[in-house]
């Protein structure tokens, strides 16, 4: 991922983008987390 | 147990410590026993299970030129094991732990299925014959163990005597772990199961063809994150200790045809079945249509053996076989000339291959074919009214 960010900027931006990307990604999983009820946090298929 | 929990980090933490530790003629076994440790710790009868079907399957099928009845008993030996459990509503998984079922016999769906592969491919003379130990390696490699990918033994072995350590390798894999955790925690668990289907529940006035197809659209949609987000750990798992595991789901709902959509949606278990029932079947009764049939049947029979799963399966053998027919018939058409013309008929093709498939599942979701085929009547036919 990080080598087509680079296609699109520089280096340095496209390494920040993709640390800010990985955060939301993870604050996005905690945030889902802690708000789902306890049953809904265990796969159902 | 779940498997995005603490324990499951430090687990996985220690099974890639363990690999790329141990010394090279030591990998095999390290693997071994941790697949096997893991088995032992969450379902001491599955460890049984594999044990027993590794001795038999290496002992039957040491490697080419053996005779075929020693496949026979394997396979047989392999196909009941599964057939029981998936009877008796035992074979486990980790992934429907939640939700109350009995976790008995985990992962048996898949190494079930890699012991028949081996044997097969060693009697065919196309995998070279191994020691006992890569032998358990693969069968019980840990990552691919408890949801798949049905992984191959030749590209496993490949990796195993060839791997070295490549950061970018790992840092793929981390990254397919953590989308694997998105797919499962916020798509499939927060957005899919919990809040759709709260909206679904409490507005009462979607009109019923409507709020009939979009419970189905959702329990389509769950299935396809939680698995898919499971197959993702897997790989990404595989990749940090430098095995490349095969992808199991491409956007399957981006398929133009049934045929697409089978090589995109659970696709190590749909090569599995090309390879060792699509194949020979369609060579023994000389009909593409007899392989159809045949493997739709095996693959929906491996997910529960009754009736409904059986209608499935054919639900979707019909799907394949009408687009081979239109196939057929294509060289009578007028030929598609423009860009437009060709994008209107890719989406068409995708529209109609994804409902196929998401109609299907009022067999399953439904407990009887009379009300999956009222709710089927409700959607097709528009039949408007509310819901509470």
């Amino acid at each position: 991922m990080y080598e087509r960010l680079c296609r699109w900027m520089p280096p340095r931006v496209a390494a920040a983008v993709l640390v800010a990307w990985y955060v939301l990604l993870i604050l996005a999983i905690l945030w889902c987390w802690n708000a789902d009820p306890a049953e809904f946090r265990y796969a159902n298929i | 147990m779940n498997l995005i929990s603490s324990g499951m980090a430090l687990w996985v933490a220690a099974f890639v410590a363990a690999a790329w530790a141990a010394p090279r003629r030591w990998h095999p076994p390290v693997l071994a026993l941790f697949g096997m440790a893991f088995l032992g710790w969450q379902d001491w009868r599955s460890l049984v299970a594999l044990s027993g079907l590794a001795v038999a399957g290496h002992l039957l099928v040491p490697g080419p030129g053996v005779r075929g009845w020693r496949v026979a008993i394997l396979t047989v030996a392999a196909v009941a094991l599964l057939a029981w459990t998936r009877r008796v509503g035992m074979a486990g998984s980790l992934l429907t732990e939640g939700a109350g079922r009995n976790l008995a016999f985990l992962g048996l769906s898949y190494y079930a299925l890699r012991v028949i592969h081996v044997g097969v491919e060693r009697y065919q003379d196309r995998l070279r014959a191994g020691t006992f130990a890569e032998y358990l390696s693969y069968l019980a490699f840990f990552p691919a163990l408890i949801a798949g990918p049905i992984h191959r033994c030749r590209e496993f072995l490949h990796d195993q005597s060839r791997r070295r350590w490549d950061p970018d390798l790992c840092a793929e894999g981390f990254e397919r772990i953590l989308y694997g955790i998105v797919k499962i925690v916020c798509l499939g668990n927060f957005l899919v199961s919990h809040h759709a289907n709260q909206w679904l529940n409490s507005e009462a006035s979607v009109p019923d063809c409507v709020s009939e197809y979009l419970s189905l659209l959702f329990a389509c949609a769950n299935g396809y994150f939680q698995f898919a987000g499971y197959s993702d750990i897997a790989i990404g798992i595989g990749n940090i200790t430098g095995y490349r595991l095969p992808e199991n789901f491409d956007w399957p709902f981006l398929a133009t045809n049934p045929r697409d959509f089978w090589q995109r949606w659970h696709a190590s278990l749909s090569q599995w079945c090309r390879d060792h029932v699509f194949t020979p079947a369609a060579a023994r009764f000389r009909s593409p249509y007899a392989g159809v049939v045949l493997s739709m049947t095996v693959l929906a029979l491996w997910h529960e053996i009754s009736p409904r799963y059986l209608v499935w399966g054919l639900w979707q053998a019909v799907g394949i076989a009408a687009w081979h027919a239109l196939q057929s018939l294509k060289p009578r058409l007028p030929e598609v000339r423009t860009r437009a013309a060709r994008a209107v008929l890719a989406t068409a093709g995708c529209l109609a291959t994804v409902n196929w498939y998401v109609l299907s599942y009022a067999i399953l979701q439904r407990a009887s074919f009379a009300e999956a085929g009222q709710q089927l009547l409700t959607i097709l036919l528009f039949r408007g009214g509310s819901h509470v």
